[in-house]
């Protein structure tokens, strides 16, 4: 298990966390996710017939990880606990996270477009993470989302577009931007 | 124009190659270490039926319990809590029960009481399920060691008051264990702090497992139970007297992580001895698929006193036509009533999905259009919680 586990470290590692962190937005939630897609990865990898490419196979599994964990926390968030007082703690998680530093570091442009990413449906977000950020092909992409390339090719053209309009609003409002 | 559009969402495209490069600086080997214990925690334990002293007292107690009139029981007067799974036959005036009060609440609302020519009066189905929509209250989850040994019984108590503590609830709760048909409460007198995403549990100074493996894993296991469906993501123990805490075979532990997601299959725990159904969570494969979790609600097995809540002959087909939906297809080989054991299928089948994620769930196939609360020709919605109890604190 360990061999395994070095070559798909040496391979994929970093890739898959900056696909995940991009993605949740969280180091730690990250590094959670991260061992996940180890631990599902090394249970099935006997049954891995090579169908697919090693990496799509690796990306695919942090996807589902990724949406199983969206899936959970959007659950999480409805849940009206007053006895808990959670009720407004789940509302209030998403505003309270700072701009990481790697972010923080960068131009203004570019920590605009890392808040609108929030404004992108969770396939959306994949497709222009995947595509743009991790530099993958169409058909890597398609692969990986297990869909076709047109629906690879739209789904990125309306995230894309949503982005669009948000930048162009942003710029006629033309108001100081104040990263949170 | 279009040339202006394209030109835009290629600044565009290249200002996402700008994004900086996000690196883990964990350690290799520690990430290594973290996943090899986590997948060893995971593998499937020994069916190996370990009986506890105190599960044993439980067990004469109960005996004891059941050979004594019921009307002596209700004669004491000294009964604390109202559990709302007794059986319709022992259900007293004083004895209102959750389930009771959501009957009560439907039957006030004739749109959810829609009925077809060919449904059964359901009013006496019981319901093993809390919903958000229902508007319910505020509830604890405190878990309960199963007579097995093996299997953790969530429940999701209420009080009548609306006044709820942890400890004085799992102490109050914990004195009606048999006739629940369970063998205990792990945590019974704990006290629970929560902030944030943290928890903290307060052992009292004297706080013994019966002892063995069986029984740390039991405690470790219900206190991942308690938290699973919380925001909760760490969970640090200690004693009374702030001594770190001392769990048995696994040595000090001063926290516990929560893991993010556990899926499982929703199975019936039936103590024999005992009139009570309750849900009861069957961890499965995390790598399962929706399918595969419905086929462990179909097939046999999970362990003593689990049964499987799909009646025979059915088959269930899973399929997510969108994020958050699923549509699920019954196949029955003889039609179907809605009674309660069919409430039990679809109630098993949404709690089931809701370990997935799953927000709702479309029903198909079944040849009746409600039952009890559900309106099958609309998405239902996933359950909050399982197992509700009242109880009575006066």
């Amino acid at each position: 298990m360990r061999s395994i586990f070095e070559s798909l470290y040496e391979k994929y590692h970093q890739d898959i966390f900056q696909f995940i962190f991009y993605m949740v937005k969280n180091r730690e939630q990250t590094e959670d996710l991260v061992q996940e897609v180890y631990i599902k990865v090394l249970k099935s990898y006997e049954k891995f017939k090579g169908d697919s490419s090693e990496k799509t196979w690796l990306f695919s599994i942090a996807r589902h990880v990724t949406i199983d964990f969206f899936r959970k926390q959007e659950r999480k968030r409805k849940r009206l606990l007053e006895f808990f007082d959670w009720e407004k703690k789940g509302e209030q998680l998403k505003d309270q996270q700072p701009l990481p530093e790697e972010i923080a570091e960068k131009n203004e442009q570019i920590q605009i477009l890392y808040e609108y990413l929030d404004r992108l449906t969770v396939d959306q977000r994949s497709v222009i993470i995947l595509r743009f950020i991790q530099l993958m092909s169409i058909q890597e992409t398609a692969d990986i989302l297990g869909w076709s390339i047109s629906k690879v090719k739209t789904t990125q053209h309306r995230g894309m577009k949503v982005l669009q309009d948000l930048m162009a609003d942003q710029r006629k409002e033309g108001d100081s931007y104040e990263p949170k | 124009m279009n040339q202006n559009k394209n030109d835009r969402r290629k600044e565009l495209e290249k200002e996402f190659e700008k994004f900086p490069f996000i690196q883990d600086h964990q350690d290799k080997d520690e990430l290594y270490n973290k996943i090899s214990l986590q997948m060893m925690e995971e593998e499937p334990k020994k069916r190996k039926r370990v009986i506890m002293p105190v599960f044993a007292l439980v067990a004469v107690l109960f005996l004891t319990a059941i050979i004594l009139p019921p009307i002596l029981i209700e004669q004491s007067g000294e009964e604390s809590m109202d559990i709302a799974t007794e059986s319709n036959e022992d259900a007293e005036d004083h004895s209102e029960t959750l389930h009771d009060e959501q009957s009560a609440e439907i039957s006030q609302n004739p749109s959810e009481m829609e009925v077809t020519e060919r449904d059964v009066d359901d009013s006496d189905l019981q319901s093993y399920l809390v919903f958000e929509k229902f508007k319910e209250s505020p509830f604890i989850v405190a878990v309960a060691a199963g007579m097995n040994g093996e299997q953790i019984i969530p429940f999701a108590i209420t009080a009548k008051d609306g006044q709820l503590d942890y400890t004085t609830t799992t102490t109050l709760v914990a004195k009606q264990a048999e006739d629940l048909g369970v063998a205990g409460f792990p945590l019974q007198g704990t006290v629970i702090n929560m902030k944030g995403t943290e928890a903290e549990i307060i052992f009292p100074d004297d706080f013994q497992t019966a002892g063995g493996s069986s029984s740390d894993v039991m405690l470790h296991n219900s206190i991942e139970q308690t938290f699973q469906n919380s925001q909760i993501s760490q969970v640090n123990l200690k004693y009374q007297d702030g001594r770190p805490f001392e769990m048995g075979n696994f040595g000090t532990v001063e926290s516990l992580k929560i893991p993010s997601s556990v899926k499982v299959s929703y199975k019936l725990y039936n103590y024999p001895a005992t009139e009570s159904n309750f849900l009861v969570p069957i961890k499965i494969n995390e790598n399962a698929t929706i399918e595969e979790a419905f086929q462990t609600l179909i097939d046999n097995g999970g362990g003593e006193y689990i049964d499987s809540p799909i009646p025979a002959g059915v088959s269930i087909e899973g399929e997510e036509p969108r994020d958050e939906l699923l549509s699920v297809t019954i196949n029955a080989s003889k039609e179907l009533e809605a009674d309660q054991r069919s409430m039990m299928m679809i109630e098993a089948v949404l709690a089931t999905a809701a370990s997935f994620g799953y927000e709702h769930v479309q029903l198909q196939g079944l040849p009746f259009r409600s039952i009890h609360r559900y309106d099958l020709s609309s998405p239902l919605e996933t359950p909050e919680a399982v197992n509700p109890l009242l109880m009575d604190t006066d």
